[in-house]
């Protein structure tokens, strides 16, 4: 119960009233259209067909008995043949009736005729028997009279009797040929009286049959002759054409109610069409208005994604070129006093050997000097300043050197001096970048130092603008050793940053890939979008990778793909055309 | 709300869908009707359709009483060879003694040669009337109680001093037979049913029938098929009035009558008994009291002993009998001799059932 008004209230309203009305419209038509079949075109003239034959039926019954009687006939095969029929036609007629909606007066009608005619089969039986030995009987009785009249003319004793017996046989014919003609019991009383010999007796017993049959047939033949069966046929017709006009009148009735239901249920299915019709269009309509807005929204984010690119864009060339000049002013600053500083050391270590060449000089020539340059030269220990004199120039030579290639390094990633599209080695910008990224590389405090691997494949070089390069690289780099650093408080965790590069169709590769964290699928597909980070506040900016992006894609029309599992490391994959 | 083209043309496809299931129930309805309707019972009238009642003799202008056994229609082959097998099959009686063909034997013309049938060791009433060409009598039995061959069969069938069944034993055990399940499935649409049962029976009946004797090859135009003696002998049969009510195509069968109209037969034979009074057992009319069905005369010669009794042993001592109690005549001896040869001459060839399916 509860399923069900849960179901129903599902169910739309008015799709629900729709469905009850035409359901109900149905039933009502299904009902209607029963109503018309109650008593179909082919059942009435099977009907009309069945009583006309029952009604010849009777009359061919009687034509029948009368033939029979008058001697056309000189078989009762046909009587029989239709006294039969006239049964299994009144049966088919029951049969077709009981199929209609009882009634009462047919009923009434139709077992009085079963009556009447189970009367006139006995009847008819009575006939044939009787008629048999009548005949006979008719046939016979002259010649046998003759017969017998012709024996007792021998003997004048029975004159008396012939005169009553020629009477008797006249009475008798009068009497066969019309029974209005001679009384039987006249005849009987004059039978009667004659004192016959025995040989009249045989004669006799047919007079007596004469005389008993003839009426007696006569009377069967007026009686099946009469119309009481076959007034009451015609009655049976007359009711049942009555009835079957009252079953038209109401099943014309019906069929207008019919025709009213079914031309309500067509305009509703049209309405129910309609309304479905304009519900669609509506749908339609809604639908295309919300792609509209949709496009619109899609155009305005779309909008809004390009300004904060754009803006990010602004303020990374806003970066790069501040950082970039600095860099390049550092890197000329330093540069100079550097290369004083380098020049001078191998002079200075030239100056130095001299020195202590010279020192040697006099140590020799003069084994004991003064007491003075004795105890100085314990003092400053002479042996020790020689030896190690040597070793401080090599390391300032060094460091110096080193300061060099630092000062290097920030002019090649600046590249201020140079135009911003170029043949570029893209190993020495991985290089630099590392370098760059050194003391992040070394172990600290942090973790335990991050092994570089480093699978440099056979590269061209690649048409492009080093310093937009170099800072994706940076960033890569960066987020690589970010995400190396976050994972490096796990046990037994050796840190590894590798660096391919290969060709591969028409294109570079370069790829850089870290056993990080990794990032999560969610996070994967937001990386690129400005200002996303998962940094720590202060930390990172959400546009390096989005600038990266931009760089290799749109303005290298390269490719920047990325692969993570989360907890098992990061692939950046670059791909710069080569041709271009 | 503007209609559209589509609209208008749903509509009219509805309309018109409306008015075709309107049409084709009607019509479905009334050839329902028609089939229910149906008459399954075939009657004696049915079978002589095929020729005209009145048949006239050979030179055309007399009508003769007597008419030849007419072209039936054809039977269903299946049917006939079933309702042969149940005719034969024991197992319609409770005991398994006995079958139709026990009493209705068809070397003793159909009967059992008995003057009074004998079923289980115990005499019963009549004496049995012969299955042939009992599709042409107009109801069966000595006192015409029942109409259609299909209704005789529970006569017998039922009743407790001849096979003494029930219709449900009867379905039960012939439902035991693989063979009967297969015929009754492949010829009535319900199976193994008492109506199937009795219709093939009266099927096989049916077939039973004697065309082609001499005296129906004379009435057909062969001269020669009767002897001149016959030929007196049918003169006499009718002059003596014997075919007052043995006539039509079953030579008799088509009319009830008393035995002894002009004398008390059963005066004369003495020991009357109840089935002695004939179709008054069915009727209760006093004015039927010994009155039979007029047996047909064909094969005659075959189905001795004669009359409901069976007493009378000889056609001889038969045609002097029907002289005296019937037609109130005493037929002299030649004339006896010439109806008897004439009989002689109803006599077909031997029904058989399979050539009868054909024909």
């Amino acid at each position: 119960m509860k399923k069900i008004r849960q179901l129903l209230s599902r169910l739309e309203a008015p799709r629900l009233r729709a469905a009850l009305l035409l359901s109900s419209l149905l039933l009502l038509l299904t009902g209607l259209f029963w109503q018309t079949q109650v008593h179909s075109v082919g059942q009435h003239y099977q009907i009309i067909e069945q009583l006309q034959a029952i009604e010849r039926s009777h009359l061919a019954i009687k034509a029948d008995i009368l033939k029979s009687y008058s001697s056309v006939f000189h078989n009762y095969d046909k009587l029989t043949a239709d006294t039969s029929a006239f049964l299994s036609q009144l049966e088919a007629l029951e049969t077709s009736l009981s199929q209609l909606p009882p009634h009462f007066t047919i009923q009434e009608k139709l077992a009085e005729i079963e009556e009447q005619s189970a009367l006139r089969d006995l009847q008819i039986e009575d006939f044939k028997s009787e008629n048999a030995i009548l005949k006979n009987s008719t046939t016979y009785f002259p010649t046998a009279m003759a017969t017998i009249i012709d024996q007792l003319e021998t003997e004048n004793r029975f004159a008396p009797s012939i005169a009553l017996l020629q009477q008797v046989s006249q009475l008798v014919l009068m009497y066969s040929l019309d029974n209005a003609l001679a009384a039987p019991s006249d005849i009987r009383k004059l039978m009667a009286q004659a004192e016959l010999p025995p040989i009249t007796d045989n004669a006799f017993r047919h007079a007596a049959a004469i005389l008993r049959l003839q009426g007696e047939t006569h009377q069967l033949v007026s009686l099946l002759s009469d119309e009481t069966l076959g007034a009451a046929i015609n009655e049976l017709t007359l009711n049942y054409k009555d009835y079957y006009r009252e079953v038209t009148q109401t099943k014309n009735n019906y069929l207008i109610c019919l025709f009213v239901v079914a031309v309500a249920l067509v305009i509703y299915l049209g309405y129910l069409v309609r309304v479905e019709q304009n519900t669609r269009m509506l749908k339609a309509v809604n639908l295309r208005l919300s792609d509209a807005v949709n496009e619109q929204t899609q155009a305005l984010t779309d909008a809004i994604a390009q300004l904060k690119r754009s803006q990010a864009q602004l303020v990374q060339a806003e970066k790069l070129s501040g950082l970039g000049q600095l860099s390049a002013g550092v890197a000329h600053e330093i540069n100079n006093p550097i290369s004083f500083i380098y020049g001078n050391i191998d002079i200075n270590t030239d100056y130095t050997q001299d020195c202590l060449a010279l020192i040697s000089l006099y140590e020799k020539h003069y084994p004991k000097p003064a007491e003075e340059i004795q105890r100085f030269s314990q003092n400053i220990a002479l042996d020790f300043l020689k030896q190690d004199w040597q070793k401080l120039l090599d390391s300032m030579k060094a460091g110096t050197s080193r300061v060099q290639k630092i000062v290097e390094s920030l002019s090649n990633f600046s590249r201020l001096d140079e135009s911003r599209y170029k043949s570029v080695n893209l190993h020495e910008g991985l290089d630099s970048s590392l370098l760059l990224l050194n003391y992040q590389l070394a172990g600290s405090s942090e973790g335990s130092s991050i092994s570089v691997g480093k699978r440099y494949g056979q590269l061209p070089s690649v048409f492009c603008d080093a310093r937009a390069i170099n800072q994706v690289f940076i960033s890569l780099l960066g987020n690589a050793i970010d995400a190396l650093r976050e994972k490096s408080s796990e046990d037994s965790f050796s840190p590894t940053l590798t660096i391919a590069t290969y060709v591969e169709a028409a294109h570079a590769v370069v790829k850089i890939t870290d056993n990080g964290v990794g990032i999560s699928k969610a996070d994967q597909e937001k990386i690129f979008d400005p200002f996303f980070t998962t940094k720590p506040v202060g930390k990172g900016t959400g546009l390096g990778l989005t600038v990266s992006y931009q760089t290799i894609v749109e303005a290298h029309h390269g490719r920047l793909s990325v692969a993570s599992t989360l907890g098992e490391g990061t692939t950046f994959q670059i791909e710069l055309p080569i041709s271009s | 709300m503007k209609w559209q083209r589509k609209d208008i043309s749903i509509l009219a496809v509805i309309s018109v869908l409306l008015f075709c299931a309107a049409l084709a129930s009607s019509g479905l309805f009334s050839s329902r009707l028609d089939q229910t309707t149906a008459n399954y019972r075939t009657s004696s009238v049915e079978l002589y359709q095929s020729s005209s009642v009145q048949t006239y003799g050979r030179d055309g202008t007399t009508p003769e009483p007597i008419e030849p056994i007419p072209k039936i229609k054809k039977l269903n082959t299946q049917k006939v060879a079933l309702g042969d097998r149940l005719f034969h099959d024991v197992r319609l009686s409770s005991d398994r003694s006995l079958s139709c063909a026990s009493c209705h034997i068809n070397a003793l013309g159909g009967t059992d040669g008995l003057p009074i049938a004998i079923a289980r060791g115990k005499r019963m009433g009549l004496n049995t009337p012969t299955v042939w060409n009992s599709a042409f009598n107009f109801r069966q039995h000595w006192d015409g109680r029942v109409e259609s061959l299909e209704a005789q069969i529970d006569e017998p069938l039922l009743n407790p001093n001849e096979m003494n069944s029930t219709w449900p034993e009867v379905i039960s055990r012939l439902s035991q037979d693989k063979g009967y399940q297969a015929a009754f499935r492949s010829l009535y649409a319900d199976g193994i049913r008492p109506d199937a049962v009795r219709e093939a029976i009266a099927t096989y009946e049916r077939a039973l029938v004697t065309p082609d004797s001499k005296f129906d090859r004379y009435l057909k135009g062969d001269h020669s098929a009767i002897t001149v003696q016959e030929k007196q002998g049918y003169d006499a049969f009718k002059r003596y009035g014997c075919v007052a009510c043995h006539q039509g195509v079953n030579v008799g069968g088509n009319m009830f009558q008393r035995l002894g109209v002009m004398e008390d037969y059963f005066l004369a034979r003495g020991n009357v008994q109840k089935v002695d009074l004939g179709r008054m057992n069915i009727t209760g009319r006093a004015r039927d009291r010994y009155v039979f069905k007029v047996p047909s005369l064909r094969n005659i010669e075959l189905t001795a002993p004669y009359l409901h009794d069976g007493s009378v042993e000889t056609l001889e001592e038969s045609v002097r009998i029907m002289g005296q109690y019937q037609l109130g005549r005493k037929i002299p001896q030649d004339d006896t001799a010439a109806i008897v040869s004439f009989l002689r001459t109803l006599t077909g060839p031997p029904p058989d059932a399979a050539s009868q399916q054909a024909s």
